[in-house]
């Protein structure tokens, strides 16, 4: 009778242990024992099945809490098959809760991460705070990204902006230290180019006057052309 | 799955990109609050050094273009100028064999030397430019008798015509700075005559920028002016190096102006044209019937077959 009793316990407790999984942000007490056990707190009255389902502390904002109850039935001795699968339904009524309440912690989550880019991707306070994260802490950060999704056409439609905000300003930057540094070579470059055409100019002029000593483009070339035909004459 | 494949085309940004662009932004943002109020500024003194910039460049390519366009000018004409004095002293070469066959019977060519006394007038330029016109090289015997004004413009430089008859082709020859063949004059004496034969030579070589110096003498009023000091000139000459030259016809154009007309000159190189195969025709620069006679004159001596040339040392008319 003892070891049947135990041995319900044990299930139940691994049923308890299953259901919260990994992360044991549920909490669920159950008792199930005699009217002549005392309870841990002293008190002796009968035994309830309370399990609830909590969410993790740091999403409660965000996470749905749901409580899930069941009516209270009074103390009938040993635990009878019953009684298992009664408990073994409510382990999987538990396990139905965790699982919405992690969807949508999840979700929330989510939606957290996405706030934080238009808020320049400050952690809540509370976040930092929570003490009872540290086991978390201690586990290798997950990179976080942020997925724009495009049918989601509020949000690109801000970070497009953004982007081209920031591709404006950054142009209108570049332009200005461009001019700004092209102001400061150019009064060189052209008085380079003034001084070349200088020269040049002087050349074009000795140029010129080397043509003009030679003589008119016209009369050298009619010259050249009658003496070649003098000589067409003489050669005839 | 529709779910699936719209998740598939959202833009995943990690968490330190966006980190990145934020503080990027931010540095723009505080950066564009230092530029706004010097933008009009440095665009205002950006665009007067890019104007300006723009000006030189244009002057420079002007200048370059200019350049490059007066260089291959520069070389065409260069060219052709050598091209010029190479088919120059072909001619003179071909001539003077011509000359020679033509004295031994072996050819039936004929040459016609046109020559033009007592310049530079300022027909000179109307001689000039029927010449031009014809093709003919003809040959100017300069003097300097009314020192460096035109006996028919005073108001234009002598000097400046020189130039003008060696640009055609044409020859320039000595006919003695002073012209003076009277009493007292250049034939008294080989010194005296070769002291006007030297000066004449200094003022070509001035007119002409040490480019020309004349090899040809024409005695003014012609050799026989020299009388009995002939000889002893024409050594003195040919110590110099100089030859020198009469002519074989008379234009008329000197014979006085109740004689003188352009039928005048026409006939007489007509006659001539008869029985000279080798011609030397006396003109005188001055003479205005003997510019309206000679595009007369050069049509019917080119349809006689007569080629005209001017004077050159080595012709065999050129006394040495
Ligand atoms: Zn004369």
């Amino acid at each position: 009778m003892e070891e049947n009793r135990q041995d319900k316990d044990l299930k139940q407790t691994e049923l308890n242990t299953e259901a919260d999984g990994t992360v044991s942000r549920v909490t669920r007490h159950t008792w199930i024992g005699d009217k002549d056990e005392v309870r841990p707190d002293g008190a002796d009255r009968p035994v309830t099945r309370a399990t609830f389902a909590d969410t993790d502390v740091r999403s409660t904002r965000m996470a749905t809490t749901r409580l899930v109850e069941r009516e209270k039935r009074p103390y009938r001795g040993f635990i009878t098959d019953e009684e298992i699968s009664h408990a073994e339904a409510a382990a999987e009524i538990d396990r139905r809760a965790i699982a919405e309440s992690r969807a949508a912690r999840e979700a929330a989550m989510e939606n957290m991460t996405q706030t934080r880019v238009y808020s320049n991707i400050d952690m809540p306070e509370e976040e930092k705070a929570a003490p009872e994260e540290e086991v978390q802490k201690k586990k290798p950060r997950k990179k976080r990204s942020v997925s724009i999704n495009v049918t989601d056409g509020k949000k690109f439609r801000r970070l497009v902006l953004l982007l081209a905000v920031f591709v404006v300003l950054l142009a209108f930057e570049i332009s200005f230290a461009v001019m700004k540094a092209r102001t400061a070579t150019l009064p060189g470059s052209t008085a380079k180019l003034r001084s070349k055409t200088a020269t040049l100019q002087a050349d074009n002029t000795a140029l010129q006057e080397s043509i003009d000593e030679i003589g008119d483009y016209d009369e050298v070339k009619a010259n050249r052309d009658s003496w070649q035909r003098i000589k067409d004459k003489l050669a005839e | 799955m529709a779910e699936d494949k719209r998740q598939a085309r959202g833009i995943r940004i990690s968490d330190t990109m966006l980190k990145v662009l934020a503080a990027l932004i931010c540095i723009t943002l505080v950066a564009a609050v230092f530029v706004v109020p010097k933008y009009g500024r440095v665009f205002k003194a950006y665009t007067a050094a890019r104007s300006e910039y723009n000006a030189a460049d244009a002057g420079y390519e002007a200048a370059e273009q200019k350049n490059a366009d007066l260089t291959q000018k520069l070389e065409e004409m260069q060219g052709m100028k050598t091209e010029t004095e190479e088919l120059t002293a072909e001619v003179f070469k071909l001539a003077a064999q011509t000359e020679k066959d033509i004295q031994a019977g072996k050819s039936n060519k004929k040459i016609c030397y046109i020559t033009l006394d007592d310049g530079p007038y300022n027909k000179g330029k109307d001689f000039l430019k029927l010449f031009d016109q014809y093709g003919v090289k003809a040959t100017f015997f300069l003097t300097t008798a009314n020192g460096d004004k035109l006996p028919d413009q005073a108001d234009l430089s002598a000097k400046s015509m020189y130039p003008e008859y060696l640009k055609s082709g044409h020859t320039i020859g000595n006919h003695t700075y002073s012209h003076d063949y009277g009493q007292g004059g250049i034939y008294t004496s080989a010194k005296a005559f070769m002291k006007a034969v030297n000066n004449q030579q200094k003022f070509t070589e001035e007119a002409t920028g040490g480019t020309y110096t004349p090899k040809i003498v024409r005695f003014p009023g012609g050799s026989s002016e020299a009388g009995d000091n002939a000889e002893a000139i024409k050594e003195a000459l040919k110590k110099e190096g100089l030859g020198w030259i009469d002519w074989t016809v008379d234009s008329g154009d000197s014979w006085g102006s109740d004689r003188v007309s352009t039928d005048l000159i026409k006939n007489n190189i007509k006659d001539a044209a008869k029985d000279q195969k080798i011609m030397v025709i006396l003109f005188h620069e001055w003479s205005k019937p003997s510019l309206e006679a000679m595009p007369s004159v050069i049509k019917y001596l080119d349809k006689q077959g007569y080629i005209f040339l001017p004077l050159f040392p080595e012709s065999v008319m050129v006394q040495k």
